[in-house]
């Protein structure tokens, strides 16, 4: 594998989705690619930083105008 | 296919013109979908109106679902489309308001709860000013509400391969974007989160 398949791989390396042959054969080339490990690190570093936001509570008024009308809610 | 029973259930009886039921789905939903509206806007007004026109939409083409997809999944195409057709003028870049991105006290230091609400910012800020859109989609669907790959493509529209490769790019251009930012506003305002972001 090169640098070029391998980096096609990455999502699916780091999401755990990929068949067993494709990551045997990435887990391969990022033992032997410094460059691609450390490409791979920083693309999982910023996903983890992606992940620190945090789901807001939606306003309390926050309804379907046209059903709350049909169904007499308030 | 769609395995809830209740939403089973509640989509049957909105079928057949139960306000309630659409109403208990749409509780169900409403959070997610306001989030994912927020994540995709950058925008509090913007997310409720087009969260709100979303559920509008979906009551209106109900009879036309078809269990072939979950809720969700079906719902989420319908949001998508919405925000795709939202011609709304972008908003400029010191639009963003800390304060409406509160984040949850446990009991931190005072720095520490402003820092990570200005992460909560800065997240926000280059997803809406630095991420395209197609690629700002992907990322919220399969990086804040775990989609699955397949669920991603139906919902988008596009193919298994066109998804993996469209989910690596926009994961590129998130690391790229967030962490070389030159976004003035950014980078004056929040030196002391990107600092530490910087050393990725």
């Amino acid at each position: 594998m090169n640098c070029s398949q391998a980096k096609v791989l990455f999502s699916g390396h780091l999401d755990g989705t990929l068949d067993k042959r494709s990551q045997v054969a990435i887990s391969r080339h990022l033992e032997s690619c410094p460059k691609c490990l450390a490409d791979c690190e920083s693309i999982m570093k910023s996903l983890k930083i992606l992940k620190k936001l945090k789901e807001v509570e939606p306003p309390r008024d926050l309804r379907i105008a046209a059903l709350k009308r049909k169904s007499g809610k308030r | 296919m769609m395995e809830d029973p209740v939403e089973i259930a509640l989509i049957k009886k909105a079928k057949g013109g139960d306000v309630e039921a659409f109403n208990d789905l749409f509780e169900r939903e409403k959070k997610y979908l306001y989030n994912m509206m927020l994540q995709l806007t950058g925008d509090v007004a913007a997310a409720d109106d087009l969260t709100q026109e979303a559920f509008v939409k979906a009551y209106r083409k109900l009879s036309g679902f078809r269990s072939q997809a979950s809720f969700r999944t079906w719902l989420t195409t319908i949001a998508i489309n919405i925000f795709r057709n939202d011609h709304r003028k972008k908003a400029r870049h010191n639009t963003l308001n800390l304060a409406d991105y509160p984040v949850r006290d446990h009991g931190d230091q005072p720095e520490c709860l402003i820092i990570r609400s200005e992460l909560q910012f800065c997240i926000l800020h280059t997803l809406q000013h630095h991420i395209p859109k197609k690629y700002r989609e992907v990322l919220v669907l399969r990086d804040f509400h775990n989609m699955s790959y397949k669920e991603i493509a139906r919902i988008l529209g596009w193919s298994m391969s066109r998804t993996k490769t469209n989910l690596h790019r926009a994961r590129l251009v998130f690391r790229d974007q967030f962490v070389g930012s030159r976004c003035k506003a950014f980078t004056d305002k929040y030196l002391c989160i990107c600092e530490g972001i910087l050393s990725l």
